[in-house]
């Protein structure tokens, strides 16, 4: 990327010393919602290996009924959906739109770079999305779920 | 599908990207794009405007799990030449690097995370062929600038974003009144990066809704000392500062939506931006909106991707809300917008659009209407018929 700057007579130390500011105001931001990290999220289970199925025990679902994969060979995580039905659907946490991460509740699921929305079924319920997100097939056998990832 | 595959490059639809996963690959390049075109009817003057509004293309690269190529080229109003309305700029070109799941960095011509029109600025996600004033006069959509952002998601709050970052600051000398600051932006080209400015944002997503908070902190004066001295104006990294704070609630259904958004700007040496340039403008700027759209479809219980919206928008804002020493209060800058219609979706990432817009504004002083060529009529109305797309 070929950015032009223009940078004029000016205090270099004010510079420096307002862009450290500015550096350690954000950093300083960063660590302040660490410690905001109060409240109790999605139970989640991280995967090293999620190219073909991945198995977890119901147990893991707590008394909620979605769980996030956390899947650390691919970029993108999972949620898996504990249906009313006793039936379960996975979803990939990836927007249809511009492939971005998505943020995961009760309500559906939001893509906080374009506004796009999905139900918890995968279908697109807001723009710009236009196609359904990736599902995976998911079964319950034995009170193990069970994450067909590697499944076309 | 509008794009096909290229035998010389890698190339691929969305679809194929979704299906394939741009994750099994190691370089993948995708095309997408967005626009709208629309004929306007003044009322009042009785003339009309057709216009290719906008056509933008979307390209970007995947050059592995780690760091992406975005970007965004846009035409305005279908011609560029010298003397005319069009305009050729990228709207947004950044390289974004993947800290871990939940956390990347944006670098490069970046789109603040301010408003809601700023960063979703596609034509099918918003209501009435044009974008909400206020996100217009008083957030400058499509506002963007070089800098660095970090953008993350909570993993212990579920539903908490948040982003912050630094970008080059505004330049004051082309603020106007009546205009915000628009005119100021950088937009990446040959930006004075002498003042800078801090961004940051909280995004919280609970059911339905989402709750969204952001500011901006910059300076407006990239001068030589010797320059600033002359002027009056205080230079360096944030001299000359200018503030703005907004606030936004959605409610997101394929029901009914609604929206509201309040935005302040605050600049403190407006005088002594005034005194240096003469630009007229205001300390502070205000204005917010509130909007409602309910799908007529579900009336009819369809499940399909039709969707017909019909909505009512009310915008207020105030551009001369706080004026400094020796600017006379502009009446007119005091405007409402009540802006209602239907939003026709046929098919995901088409809309065709056809609203009315009722503007209200405050009358101007006496003296400034005393001859028939300038007579200022403080309400006035707009039909609007337009179409959009984005795939």
């Amino acid at each position: 990327m070929h950015v032009v700057l223009i940078i004029k007579k000016v205090h270099r130390r004010k510079f420096i010393t307002d862009s450290c500011f500015a550096c350690t105001a954000m950093a300083g931001g960063g660590m302040l919602l660490t410690l905001l990290e109060s409240c109790n999220g999605l139970p989640r289970i991280s995967a090293s290996k999620t190219k073909s199925d991945f198995s977890f025990p119901l147990s893991a679902f707590a008394d909620k009924q979605m769980l996030i994969i956390q899947r650390n060979d691919t970029e993108f995580d999972a949620l898996v959906i504990k249906k009313a039905d006793n039936t379960f659907i996975t979803l990939e946490l990836k927007c249809s739109h511009q492939d971005q991460p998505l943020t995961a509740t009760a309500g559906g699921l939001h893509c906080t770079s374009h506004g796009s929305k999905f139900s918890l079924e995968g279908e697109v319920l807001n723009a710009p999305a236009t196609e359904p997100l990736r599902i995976f097939p998911t079964e319950c056998i034995n009170n193990n779920v069970i994450v067909k990832f590697g499944a076309k | 599908m509008l794009i096909s595959y290229a035998s010389f490059s890698q190339i691929i639809t969305r679809e194929d990207s979704l299906n394939a996963g741009l994750v099994a690959s190691n370089s993948r390049s995708v095309i997408s794009g967005y626009g709208e075109a629309l004929v306007s009817y003044d009322l009042r003057s009785k003339t009309g405007v057709a216009d290719l509004r906008r056509n933008v293309l979307f390209f970007g690269h995947k050059f592995d799990d780690k760091v992406s190529f975005f970007s965004e080229m846009e035409i305005e109003h279908a011609v560029v030449e010298e003397g005319g309305h069009g305009e050729l700029a990228m709207e947004q070109l950044f390289l974004k690097f993947n800290l871990n799941k939940k956390n990347y960095l944006a670098a490069g011509l970046i789109i603040p995370r301010i408003g809601i029109v700023n960063e979703n600025h596609l034509p099918t996600t918003y209501n009435g062929n044009d974008r909400p004033f206020v996100e217009r006069f008083i957030i400058p959509s499509t506002w963007r600038e070089l800098g660095v952002s970090l953008y993350g998601t909570s993993n212990r709050v579920a539903g908490l974003n948040y982003s912050c970052g630094i970008m080059n600051g505004l330049n004051s000398a082309d603020f106007a009144s009546g205009a915000g600051i628009r005119g100021g932006r950088g937009e990446g080209s040959k930006a004075s990066a002498t003042n800078i400015a801090a961004i940051g944002a909280l995004l919280y997503y609970t059911g339905n809704w989402r709750l969204q908070t952001s500011a901006y902190f910059g300076g407006s004066a990239g001068l030589p000392n010797a320059e600033a001295d002359t002027l009056g104006l205080q230079n360096g990294t944030f001299g000359t500062p200018v503030q703005m704070f907004e606030l936004n609630v959605q409610r997101l259904s394929n029901i009914y939506t609604f929206k509201a958004l309040g935005a302040f700007i605050n600049i403190p040496d407006a005088a002594k931006i005034n005194a240096a340039y003469g630009n007229g403008i205001a300390q502070s700027v205000l204005g917010g909106y509130v909007e409602f759209a309910y799908n007529l479809m579900h009336l009819v219980k369809r499940q399909d991707q039709k969707q017909v919206l019909v909505f009512a928008r009310y915008e207020w804002l105030d551009l001369d809300y706080k004026t400094p020493t020796g600017v006379i209060r502009d009446n007119t800058l005091n405007r409402q917008y009540i802006v209602t219609g239907l939003t026709y979706q046929p098919t995901r990432g088409v809309t065709v659009k056809a609203d009315y817009v009722h503007r209200i504004t405050g009358k101007p002083a006496v003296t400034e209407v005393d001859t028939p060529a300038t007579v200022f009529y403080s309400q006035n109305g707009i039909v609007n018929i337009g179409v959009g797309y984005s795939f």
